[in-house]
């Protein structure tokens, strides 16, 4: 053991000097107190700020599940008014009939349901496709003349009147062609009625709402890397994480925020170090829940999970610094979402959103290099009490590979707002980057 | 190994661990005295030493949350340990610790000191004190930490030849100065 090295006069000294105290003024006290309290409240933020996301994740979802619940009961009031209206109505025309009627009349006979408004009344819109062609329309069955042909008619049919007292063959030949003319004309009109009923129809109908789940990973478009002439951070911050302005922080020695002595040997010798940047791409999760609100529009949300890690390497001369940094994020994002074309197995889309992210985890590894032998000078544990805030927009191609189920990719861009942390990562570097998003989706009716 | 446990330490640890600003002011009220005199016995400035037993005792605060209790002593060690990190930071990028002060090489011949137990603590500090960065950390390192020389050269980026050396020429300054001390108190 080393202690049979020491003499004897050496253990003395150690025996003496081992126990030994030095008086501390009160002002130092005072200063650890207010610099460790004011790290306690960040804790408790985190906290505060993780609640926040899960309650507004579950309000939200809660929220578009009632929409859709509520909007499922319209449909089925109107149901209810579709059979009510093919019921009530008569078979047989009357010049007096309203146009509900006769709509109802028309649906009951090719038996296509008829969208309704809430009171089981048609909507003007509906009744205004219909009612140009109906207003010549004359049913060829019963020969029933609209009240306004009627005179001309008449009019007609008295002239024929006259003429058959020159020659019966003409004029009841005559006759005979209007009856084939306005029965022609008739069911062309009533053809036509149709079309326009059922086109309207075609566009307004509801159809059941889908909502699915979907797990994704994906990434950003580049690494950082970047080499910079300047002394690299160690510590200089509370959260002692990498920083972003090396120079000036190194300057701030020692001040009434807590900021850890950055200590520089010579500060002339600042810009002779080297300091190297990597960040890495992000490595991203997500599982999200897209709910379609209608046959064009849909809201998602989710929660997904980030993990940034960067290197900094700095050579300082006689001493060779490398740092680690690693973070872990896990936000919740809000995103609507729009179809632009949608085939039978492809699903094209666009969305745009938003996402609030909370650090859950975060450490600071540094190493010293010596000798070219690496070891392991601290680890310690970054502290951001900071939500990270970022804005993108995708287009997204879906393919169906069954009827529930489909792989998707989702292009996109992304913008990272400062979350005025102080520390330094790619999200800093690269605010607006390039992302990609890989998944699978599985598909369910409501 | 001691096992015993002491019940004061474990509940002030407990408290700290808890974020209890009263058991934290427990810990400084009981050891704030003697890790500043380790502070000291490193960086020798006394308001460097303060600034260091500062940013140490928040590092302490932080990270007592991972410090596993191990019975009697094993918190004064994590602590020591602790505050001994913070002041090789600072050395290592303050101090000249590769020097060697060929002004100080002292002209005694080999005969080392046999009992210091006349010399009061308080002198002895002061005299640690007085010794060139680079001689005075690897004393510390060796007398105090029970480092070898192949881990001190690893930790101050020196050579192990270097620590070596230095500790030789901490001894003989050492013993110079005890005894000019001795002959100045005899007067």
């Amino acid at each position: 053991m080393k202690k049979d090295d020491k003499e004897k006069w050496i253990e003395q000294l150690r025996q003496k000097l081992d126990d030994f105290s030095e008086d501390v003024p009160e002002s130092v006290w005072d200063r650890i107190e207010k610099d460790s309290m004011r790290k306690i409240v960040p804790f408790w933020r985190r906290w505060q700020s993780i609640a926040a996301i899960i309650i507004l994740a579950i309000v939200s979802s809660v929220m578009v599940t009632l929409w859709d619940s509520s909007s499922e009961y319209i449909q089925k009031q109107q149901d209810k008014n579709i059979s009510n209206l093919n019921i009530e109505s008569k078979p047989i025309m009357t010049g007096d009939e309203t146009n509900h009627d006769r709509i109802a009349i028309l649906s009951r006979e090719d038996e296509k349901p008829i969208k309704t408004k809430k009171d089981g009344t048609l909507s003007k819109n509906l009744v205004k496709a219909v009612a140009s062609d109906w207003a010549m329309y004359n049913d060829s069955e019963n020969e029933t003349i609209p009240a306004k042909e009627s005179p001309q008619v008449e009019k007609l049919s008295q002239k024929e009147t006259n003429a058959a007292e020159k020659g019966n063959i003409s004029s009841e030949s005559k006759s005979e062609t209007n009856t084939e003319t306005s029965q022609k004309q008739a069911s062309n009109q009533k053809r036509r009625a149709k079309e326009s009923l059922y086109q309207y129809n075609a566009n307004n109908i509801k159809r059941e709402k889908q909502w699915s789940i979907a797990l994704n990973s994906g990434g950003l478009g580049v690494n950082s890397t970047s080499n910079i002439n300047g002394a690299m951070m160690r510590f200089s911050n509370s959260d002692y994480g990498l920083q972003q302005d090396p120079i000036s922080s190194s300057l701030n020695m020692g001040s009434d925020n807590f900021i850890r002595n950055n200590y520089f040997a010579d500060l002339s010798t600042i810009n002779s170090i080297k300091t190297k940047k990597k960040h890495y791409q992000p490595v991203t999760f997500g599982l999200s829940v897209k709910f379609e609100l209608d046959r064009d529009w849909s809201l998602e949300t989710g929660l997904t999970y980030n993990y940034l890690f960067s290197k900094l390497d700095s050579d300082l001369g006689s001493d060779m610094l490398h740092q680690e940094q690693s973070l872990k994020y896990i936000g919740v994002p809000i995103k609507i979402g729009r179809n632009i074309v949608s085939l039978n197995k492809v699903n094209i889309y666009g969305s745009a959103g938003g996402e609030v992210e909370t650090p859950i985890s975060g450490k600071l590894k540094t190493y010293n290099v010596v000798n070219g032998k690496e070891n392991l000078e601290s680890e310690e544990d970054i502290d951001i009490s900071k939500l990270q805030f970022s804005v993108g927009a995708s287009i997204g191609a879906e393919y169906k590979l069954a009827k529930r189920f489909g792989i998707y990719a989702e292009p996109g861009i992304v913008y990272y707002f400062d979350d005025n942390s102080g520390i330094e990562t790619i999200r800093k570097e690269h605010p607006l980057n390039f992302n990609i998003k890989l998944g699978v989706r599985f598909t369910f009716l409501k | 190994m001691s096992q015993s446990i002491d019940i004061d330490e474990l509940s002030i640890v407990r408290g700290c661990q808890n974020g209890d600003n009263t058991a934290r002011r427990r810990l400084y009220e009981k050891f704030s005295r003697q890790l500043m005199s380790v502070c000291m016995r490193y960086v020798s400035d006394r308001d460097i030493a303060q600034d260091i037993l500062h940013d140490g005792f928040i590092n302490i605060f932080d990270s007592i949350r991972r410090f596993k209790y191990m019975g009697e002593g094993s918190l004064k060690a994590w602590l020591t340990k602790v505050m001994m990190n913070e002041s090789l930071k600072y050395l290592r990028k303050n101090a000249k610790l590769n020097e060697i002060s060929y002004d100080e090489m002292p002209d005694v011949a080999d005969d080392e000191e046999s009992d210091i137990s006349d010399i009061s603590a308080s002198v002895l500090m002061e005299l640690v004190r007085k010794l060139p960065d680079g001689y005075r950390t690897v004393l510390n390192l060796y007398v105090f930490e029970d480092k070898s020389h192949k881990e001190i050269a690893s930790m101050l980026n020196i050579s192990e030849h270097t620590s070596s050396s230095q500790y030789f020429r901490a001894k003989k300054l050492l013993t110079t100065m005890i005894k000019e001390y001795r002959d100045h108190e005899e007067r």
